[in-house]
């Protein structure tokens, strides 16, 4: 059974969209079919890091929830533009989701499974393996769906007194929320820091499995997201650690 | 009938010798030292003349004739001059009793001088009337007015005179420093560059014909020197020639001067080329500042613009400081340079360079310098880096000079080194936000094109206050990762647990929010066993 994953963070700019690309490039070349959902609809950049053209985009994926279009018309395959072969497929479902539509609808009482029920449907139609979901910054109702319906939550924070508070606030919500599993990722730490000791602080104020400890990158910061990270340089060592983290959710 | 130019010598050396007679009669000293100057001279060319008939029938080729009348112009030149010098000086004086008999020997002197000019040329007829040199306008009184640069403050400019005979030299000198210049005198052409080098030179007088290198040459090599070229030069000679004119004025002299001078077309020469060369230094003025822009502008696009770039790609500190203070002492030649910098009060010597003092084996702690001083310590006195990290930019030409501030560190250095510290320029090192982080010390500055020790000017203060805010900026950014670090290392991962449980509650305890989780529930109740399975 296919497993909905979202990546979240309580501040923007923390590294979600080029967590998730590069997980979903690492799935694939593992030889899983992967969805990526974008729903940051006031900043998308996912199919920036897939080099989909905005004029590409037709349907996106509410026109499919609400039944306008079939899945393969919102979907995309990306597969072809991960800069190496893999032996799975990687669907992009792009940003154009309008989910202040479909919390309007959970609002007045509609059935509220209906996202989960789309989104299963998804997973049915493109026989998914993982479904990878890219939120928006802060907890917001549309984002708390997505918590809602996840199976596994990855919240991603820097090493920074500004991520720290928020940070708590979500993975208690998403505690309230009764997610199977939380994972915390410490984003963009300063070469000069102590990675093991990090994770162990980071892990004991939480109370939270900590997944790995990335570090700041320059060659990242350098390819700007015109590309995806790990196919860029697999030779790196962030590339390892993204695969590292990968292999946690396989 | 005229007498012959022999006869004529005789006669002018016995009024010259009468009346030194009676200058020493009545007491009048100087007047007769000077007579008497003019009595040898007259004697020389007396003697001169008598084996004229002998030197003509032995020289027959244009060049020696021409050295013939330059060597019997020469006495003659100085009878002259002294004639005039004296009357001027003496009538200045308010002592007329000389005028009369200076100017009759003067008269018959110039009667000389123009048969002197015909020897060699045709034959010389006893016969031949003497042109009458028409008086000075005013007479001697128009000439014994001091020139108006004499009686300002300080001399209006300095002449160097270049001449191989010593009482050409003297009389030179007298005139013009009565008429208000400072003089330097060369017996020739080498002893003259050499002076012109290193001398401060308005204007040259150049004799042609002199021993050693003459003024042709001398001129070439003026004209040659581009730190010279400007320089202007009157070409002194009795070879009045056009010819030799014309090749003097060729190789870049500015003007020429037939000896015996006129006093009045002397001071009216010397006064128009040191008109030209004020204008000429002030072109020149304005054209290095020009330049010194350019290369600012310059140096801020290709040099420091660049060089900030770099530095806060800088990972490592070392290097960092490294860079800062090598690329600022590469803006202005510093020969050395400390880096400080600032920590809560105090300023922490990190680096100290200096490429003509070995360092190499020296322990930093007993540099001279302390290794960090307190910034509010030192009252009254205080180091120049100290006023630095207020954020005052310090220059001084000479640190040995008297100064407000402390120079005790580099005193201290000195002594230890055996250097001596002469400029000296204090930046403060600045964060984007104004800060003061460090302050740039450098030493010594030098002039890119010769490496001459030099001030620091206001072009290499501009670039370097370019580049002490990119240093700044970029020490601040390394010091705010550091201070990351070093909170990293007790990370304190600091979360308020009220707000916390507000913020969640705020959330969780909505309608909206219970309904979510019910369907999250409900969902997992369903799908739970297959996922896990
Ligand atoms: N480990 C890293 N090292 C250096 N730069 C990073 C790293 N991770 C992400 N970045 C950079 O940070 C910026 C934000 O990354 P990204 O778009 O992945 O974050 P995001 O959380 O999705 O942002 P947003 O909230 O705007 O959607 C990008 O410019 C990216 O290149
Ligand atoms: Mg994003």
């Amino acid at each position: 059974m296919a497993k909905i994953i979202s990546i979240h963070s309580f501040r923007g700019g923390t590294g979600k969209s080029n967590t998730t690309a590069n997980l979903a490039a690492y799935l694939a070349s593992k030889g899983q079919r992967v969805g990526v959902i974008d729903t940051d609809i006031q900043s998308p950049g996912l199919h920036v890091l897939f080099a989909l053209d905005p004029s590409e985009v037709d349907k996106a994926l509410n026109d499919f929830l609400w039944g306008r279009c079939s899945i393969e018309q919102a979907a995309y395959d990306v597969t072809s533009r991960l800069g190496a072969a893999v032996d799975g497929k990687v669907f992009l479902i792009p940003s154009s989701l309008r989910t202040g539509e479909i919390t309007r609808v959970l609002r007045d009482g509609y059935d509220v499974s209906l996202l989960h029920d789309g989104l299963r449907g998804l997973v049915e139609e493109l026989a998914l393996d993982t479904l990878l979901v890219d939120t928006h910054p802060g907890l917001n109702e549309e984002t708390l769906l997505s918590i809602a319906v996840s199976d596994a939550l990855i919240v991603i924070l820097r090493p920074d007194q500004q991520d720290y508070q928020g940070t708590s606030v979500t993975v208690e919500v998403a505690r309230s929320l009764e997610v199977p599993r939380i994972l915390l990722v410490v984003n963009k730490t300063p070469a000069s820091f102590d990675h093991d000791d990090v994770r162990r602080r980071v892990a004991e104020a939480y109370d939270c499995e900590v997944a790995t400890v990335l570090p700041h990158s320059e060659e990242l910061m350098t390819l700007a997201s015109a590309g995806v990270f790990i196919m860029r340089h697999p030779g790196l060592p962030l590339a390892a650690l993204y695969r590292q983290l990968g292999d946690q959710l396989l | 009938m005229k007498p012959g130019p022999a006869a004529a010598a005789v006669r002018v050396h016995r009024a010259i010798c009468q009346l030194w007679q009676r200058a020493s009669d009545a007491g009048s000293t100087a007047v007769a030292s000077d007579l008497d100057k003019m009595r040898s001279a007259a004697d020389q060319l007396r003697g001169q003349l008598k084996q004229l008939p002998q030197h003509l029938a032995e020289t027959t080729d244009v060049d020696g004739r021409n050295k013939l009348r330059h060597d019997l112009r020469t006495p003659v030149n100085q009878v002259l001059g002294y004639c005039e010098l004296v009357a001027e000086e003496t009538e200045d004086a308010g002592d007329t009793r000389w005028l009369a008999a200076l100017e009759a020997i003067e008269s018959d002197t110039r009667a000389l001088l123009r048969q002197i000019d015909q020897v060699g040329m045709t034959i010389v007829r006893d016969s031949d009337a003497p042109v009458p040199r028409p008086p000075p306008s005013g007479g001697w009184a128009a000439l014994s007015r001091p020139h108006p640069a004499a009686t300002s403050e300080g001399p209006s400019g300095t002449i160097l005179v270049v001449d191989d005979n010593r009482q050409n030299r003297e009389l030179l000198e007298r005139r013009l420093r009565r008429d208000g210049f400072a003089v330097e005198t060369a017996e020739h052409g080498v002893q003259a560059l050499v002076l012109a080098r290193t001398r401060r030179v308005d204007v040259v007088l150049l004799d042609i014909m002199m021993p050693v290198m003459d003024g042709y040459q001398t001129l070439e090599q003026l004209k040659g020197d581009a730190s010279l070229r400007h320089l202007p030069v009157i070409m002194l000679s009795s070879l009045d020639e056009p010819q030799s004119i014309s090749r003097c004025i060729e190789r870049g002299a500015e003007d020429h001067l037939p000896k015996p001078f006129d006093p009045v077309l002397l001071r009216a020469r010397i006064g128009a080329s040191l008109d030209r060369k004020r204008v000429r230094d002030l072109e020149r003025a304005y054209l290095d500042r020009i330049v010194a822009e350019k290369r600012r502008a310059d140096d801020l696009l290709h040099g420091v613009i660049p060089i900030g770039v770099a530095l806060s790609a800088e990972r490592d500190l070392g290097r960092l400081l490294q860079r800062v203070l090598e690329e600022a002492r590469r803006f202005c030649g510093a020969d050395g340079g400390v880096l400080f910098l600032r920590k809560d009060d105090q300023l922490e010597r990190v680096l100290l360079q200096c490429d003509s003092v070995d360092l190499s084996d020296t322990n930093p702690e007993d540099e001279g310098a302390p290794q960090a001083f307190d910034l509010h310590g030192d009252e009254g006195h205080r180091r120049p880096a100290a006023e630095a990290a207020a954020g005052r930019t310090i220059t001084l030409d000479d640190t040995r000079g008297a100064s407000p501030l402390d120079m005790s560190d580099a005193r201290a250095f000195d002594r230890r080194h055996g250097y001596v510290t002469r400029s000296l320029l204090a930046l403060p090192l600045r964060a984007v936000d104004g800060e003061v982080v460090g302050v740039l010390e450098l030493w010594n500055a030098t002039r890119a094109s010769d490496g001459e020790a030099v001030p620091f000017d206001r072009a290499m203060i501009d670039v370097l206050q370019s580049l002490s805010s990119l240093a700044g900026a970029a020490l601040a950014s390394y010091r705010r990762e550091t201070d990351l670090r070093q909170r990293i290392r007790h990370l304190e991962i600091r979360v308020d647990e009220a707000n916390r449980r507000r913020d969640v509650s705020q959330i969780t305890e909505t309608d909206y929010f219970r309904k979510l989780r019910d369907m999250a529930r409900e969902i997992r109740a369903t799908t739970t066993p297959s996922t896990d399975g």
